[in-house]
């Protein structure tokens, strides 16, 4: 995925809600410099965190 | 609406394929305008994106709406027009605000007014959105 438009955050907002209700989390692995920008320009870099990789996304260390 | 040929990019159906003709209108922008920054261009894709996906959401329920896009390249600034003979938008520019982080809606305008230096709507025989990049280099 290389562009993210605000549909597609207010997707991974449910999928962060329906991921929490079950105890997990929802991360972004890899994301592109434009999805970087537009989670930083709504805030939701705070809630959605970022890591390089899929398998980085585990890591205890990247929240 | 059509009395600007020399600025015209784009002029579609706000339907399915409209994002991606907006996208690739820009791309051909950014290829005719090779000195405008690349950062911009990032601004410009996300807000256009998001005035494109507002008109063709609001156009959804009713008769079929034509879409033109405009776009003026200057050494500093990029200027596009979105005019869709959609429905009046029921807007009031001044209060959009980033919603909430858990809000499932409601970003699209914020998102857009937060990469531009200006975004106009005005009504007159059409809906006009006018999206002004800021300053560069």
């Amino acid at each position: 995925m290389e562009t993210i438009d605000s549909s597609g955050l207010g997707a991974l907002i449910s999928g962060l809600k329906a991921a929490r209700q079950g105890g997990g989390d929802l991360r972004i692995a890899a994301p592109s410099e434009q999805a970087v920008a537009v989670l930083e320009l709504t805030n939701l870099n705070r809630v959605l965190k970022a890591t390089d990789s899929p398998d980085s996304a585990f890591d205890d260390e990247s929240t | 609406m059509t009395n600007r040929p020399e600025t015209r990019v784009l002029e579609t159906a706000a339907g399915p394929g409209a994002l991606g003709e907006i996208e690739m209108a820009l791309e051909r922008t950014w290829s005719a305008n090779p000195h405008v920054p690349h950062t911009v261009r990032m601004d410009m894709g996300i807000a256009a994106g998001e005035i494109g996906a507002n008109i063709i959401e609001h156009a959804a329920s009713g008769y079929p709406v034509r879409i033109w896009l405009d776009v003026q390249v200057s050494p500093s600034r990029v200027n596009l027009e979105f005019t869709d003979d959609g429905e009046p938008a029921q807007i009031d520019m001044d209060a959009v605000r980033m919603p909430d982080d858990m809000a499932e809606r409601g970003r699209g305008l914020a998102l857009a007014k937060a990469v531009l230096d200006e975004l106009t709507y005005r009504r007159a025989d059409c809906n006009h959105w006018i999206l002004v990049s800021k300053h560069f280099p």
